[in-house]
């Protein structure tokens, strides 16, 4: 891979157009899905940023200055939800702050899917600037199209959660570390340690980071590196540790901390305790093939085959070409730092997926946790692809560049079927592979994941409930969470007056999450209700998802 | 310029490889999610409203229907109502496991995407059909199981309702809860604080059960007659749902009595793993007592279920 800084006009076009087709196509569908379990505890410390903000001001216009930043303050607005870092709902509280309590222009939960949207635009500007400086203008153009046409992608760019931004820094601060050892620059250096920075204030995936690519440079080192002129020995070693690594000691580790004020206070016993959270977490069963992964160990498998049958066959086959790439290029490079970069292009990509294969780390859900680096691999895999295209073609470079271009909008061309009838449950899909949705399910995988699947049934829902009805919403069984069902009231998504309640005895609507480890659930309301008769259901290709019930006895 | 991902002979022929199996990925998708191959296997609407017509009109109240496809429930639109409860777990649903479902003479209905499957099904769970009805391009067998089991004179969660006394009592003072149906007693205005009919997991499969969470500080007493001939007292006992995880570790307390005396006692185990027991009864008890007890009662979703038999 060769680094090549050509940022030319065109280039602030066809940025520019992808990520603004990006973020309109995220933020215009909003509404298309429900709000997973996740964002219903993210818009709440939302609404808790919101509120922090609002008091700065009050004790700004107090002279309270010191007030601000009082331990008791930071406290009260920053201990809900302090098992993750605040940075994204710093930035869901503010958008909140602005765009609906000062301008009124967005509810507080869209607020909080805007800068989703607005990360799922820097995303397609990443993978642009990737495409282009270490590809070409048409990988840069056609991987971000490609990227945002897996339903997975596409579905997870919508919510406010963490998942995408992590995705964003991951990616980011790989492609940054290349060009930190291509171009030997300090102000690269010093950019990757604020991305891994910000990064490390969205979610702790990246805290790998480091390790994995100081492990990975301590072996270029001790077989090459250290041969240079000055960097043998025990100085040499330390002067030999490239400028990234000390500025994620000296930028990184301040910003990260200036970014979470919690962390002021009792420093030592909050990060013990973060730590501990995230060092025993549970596992979230999840069925795979028949069996409910329920305590480890996991199969190895797992991940792998996820990724497999849940990402569509053209995008497949790009990672399977960008692992090809890296792998051709750390083999047949000369260079040392060309090696490391194609290794860490390796570990970008792939080392999200082995962490989660290890048999002791538990499964969290569905394919989020490990497609981090699914950018580094795609993008090169479209390059394989392009290339192999223009080689087949013996005639004059705009031919080939009509022949790729065809070839790939082909491409895109067969991904709309699956995209729309995945539009309202991406995290729902199956490729081909397996036989789709319906595949999946006589093959007993995990449904659908995280309790957010009744847009399909809210209309039934507002249309017949009754005033002041009540809604059993299943939450305990991978249903939907209180908040969430909050924010989709707020959103204008659920009438008003209809109340949520988790005891089926008390409700006179039901909403039935479908999942194997929940079947009984569905017995559970027809016998409290009378019936087994639906009032509404969600299906793809015929496979329900969820259902709505309605209490006749 | 980037380096070249196919220069080289070997790059050249894998570049070559990769690029025809994307091409065949165009394909690929274009004919699995074009052609309606997705959506393949689904039943057709004709077979849906046989399914639930063949129900609507056999269906007897205690008969239990087992679906073979777990995914494609359209069928349910058009049942009447009363009709369950449905199992979607056909594939794995054992001979066994069916007759201990069962609570007596009730029936089982297989709603089948084929006849294909039927002699598959028949022979697994060693049926005798009773009736067998075309229902679209699917079929639907009404049977009763041959799996030998013992003759149930009384049944926790189908006689639920039968139960002579259900109350919580502290002391010298008993508050009896309140029958709101055949299968259900309210006990406070707590939505959770029943004795009634519901569905859990034991051990993998899912049963009629009794729900009957305690109440620390006082003891849930549900007393039943004794039918005659009954011999032996069959008891099982799971934590629903995720309670077995809970970090309330008090145990719920069991307690059986017949005609007053000890029949049975522990504690409930904090795994998600069902406690059975099993015990003879002395000849010509009168009344069998189920006492529950708890220190703390957060999370304690305790739910039985078991039966008296006839033999021993």
């Amino acid at each position: 891979m060769n680094f090549k800084n050509r940022f030319e006009k065109i280039d602030f076009l066809l940025a520019a157009a992808v990520a603004v087709f990006v973020f309109l196509m995220i933020f215009m569908t909003n509404g298309s899905f429900g709000f997973v379990r996740d964002e219903g505890f993210y818009m709440k410390a939302a609404n808790h940023m919101a509120d922090w903000y609002e008091s700065i001001g009050t004790n700004i216009s107090n002279g309270e200055f010191a007030k601000i930043f009082s331990k008791k303050e930071i406290d009260k607005y920053f201990n809900y939800n302090s098992e993750h870092p605040p940075f994204m709902k710093e930035l869901f509280g503010l958008s909140q702050f602005i765009f609906a309590r000062k301008l009124g222009i967005l509810s507080a939960p869209m607020s909080a899917r805007l800068v989703a949207a607005l990360f799922a635009a820097l995303t397609a500007l990443m993978i642009y600037l990737f495409g282009l400086f270490f590809f070409s203008r048409m990988t840069a153009a056609l991987s971000p199209v490609l990227f945002f046409m897996m339903p997975h992608i596409f579905f997870h760019s919508h919510l406010a959660c963490f998942d995408m931004p992590i995705l964003f820094f991951w990616s980011s601060t790989f492609i940054l570390y290349i060009i930190c050892l291509k171009t030997k620059k300090t102000s690269v250096h010093a950019l990757t340690a604020l991305f891994f920075a910000f990064g490390m204030a969205t979610k702790h995936n990246v805290l790998f980071i480091p390790i994995v690519l100081f492990v990975s440079w301590l072996f270029f080192y001790a077989f090459s590196y250290r041969k240079e002129a000055g960097k043998g020995g025990f100085t040499g070693f330390f002067k030999a540790i490239p400028k990234v690594f000390w500025f994620m000691a000296v930028i990184s580790l301040p910003v990260y901390f200036l970014i979470w004020p919690r962390m002021w206070f009792n420093t030592f016993n909050r990060l013990m305790t973060y730590a501990e959270f995230h060092g025993k977490h549970v596992n979230y069963l999840n069925y795979y093939f028949g069996t409910p992964l329920k305590n480890g160990p996991f199969p190895f498998s797992f991940p792998w085959a996820m990724t497999f049958f849940t990402t569509p066959t053209p995008q497949l086959v790009c990672f399977f070409a960008g692992i090809f790439y890296f792998c051709r290029d750390f083999l047949k490079s000369d260079g040392t730092s060309e090696k490391e970069a194609a290794f860490a292009m390796i570990s970008g990509s792939l080392f999200p997926i082995f962490l989660i294969a290890w048999p002791s780390v538990p499964i969290f859900g569905g394919i989020k946790h490990w497609f981090t680096g699914y950018p580094l691999m795609l993008t090169a895999g479209v390059f394989v692809i392009e290339e192999s295209v223009k080689n087949l073609i013996k005639t004059d470079d705009f031919k080939k560049n009509l022949v790729a271009a065809a070839v790939f909008t082909l491409a895109a061309v067969s991904l709309i079927s699956p995209n729309i009838k995945f539009a309202k449950r991406g995290a729902a899909f199956y490729n081909e592979l397996i036989g789709g949705a319906q595949g999946a399910a006589e093959a007993r995988m995990q449904r659908n994941f995280w309790g957010y699947d009744m847009i399909d049934l809210a209309d039934t829902l507002n249309r017949e409930a009754p005033k002041n009805a009540k809604l059993f919403i299943m939450t305990g069984y991978e249903g939907l969470n209180p908040n969430s069902f909050r924010f989709m009231v707020d959103a204008g998504m659920i009438r008003s007056d209809i109340k949520a309640t988790n005891t089926i005895g008390e409700a006179d609507f039901a909403l039935f999450f479908y999942e194997k480890q929940n079947e009984h659930v569905l017995n559970n309301i027809a016998y409290e209700f009378g019936t087994v008769r639906p009032l509404a259901v969600s299906s793809t290709d015929s496979v329900f998802y969820s259902a709505l019930f309605r209490r006749e006895k | 310029m980037p380096r070249s991902s196919t220069a080289g002979k070997y790059s050249g022929i894998i570049g070559k490889i990769f690029l025809v199996l994307f091409v065949f990925s165009i394909v690929s998708t274009f004919v699995f999610w074009w052609s309606g191959l997705s959506d393949r296997n689904a039943l057709d609407e004709g077979t849906e409203r046989k399914f639930a017509g063949i129900l609507n009109e056999n269906f007897r109240l205690g008969d239990l229907v087992f679906t073979e496809n777990d995914w494609d429930l359209d069928f349910l639109k058009y049942l009447n109502k009363g009709i369950f409860p449905v199992f979607l777990d056909l594939k794995n649903t054992t001979e066994k496991s069916v007759a201990m479902m069962k609570n007596g003479e009730e029936r089982v209905f297989l709603l089948l995407k084929s006849e294909n499957s039927r002699e598959f099904y028949v022979k697994k769970l060693n049926l005798k059909v009773l009736k067998t009805f075309k229902a679209g391009r699917g079929q639907v067998i009404m049977a009763d199981t041959m799996f030998k089991t013992v003759k149930r004179t009384l049944v926790f969660p189908r006689d639920i309702g039968k139960a002579k006394k259900v109350a919580f009592v502290s002391g010298e003072k008993s508050e009896d809860c309140r029958k709101v149906s055949e299968t259900k007693w309210q006990c406070s205005d707590e939505t959770w604080n029943y004795v009634g009919l519901t569905t859990a997991f034991f051990n993998g499969q899912q049963k009629q059960a009794v729900w009957a969470h305690p109440v620390a500080g006082k003891t849930l007493e549900i007393v039943f007659d004794v039918p005659a001939n009954s011999r032996k007292l069959y008891f099982n006992s799971v934590f629903a749902e995720s309670a077995y995880r809970s970090k309330n570790r008090a145990p719920v307390n069991v307690e059986i009595l017949a005609d007053g005396e000890d029949l049975l006692k522990y504690a409930s185990p904090f795994t998600s793993k069902v406690t059975e027991k099993n015990v003879k009864l002395s000849e010509n008890i009168k009344e069998i007592s189920i006492k529950l007890t708890v220190s703390d009662d957060r999370q304690r979703h305790f739910v039985f279920n078991g039966y008296l038999s006839d033999e021993l």
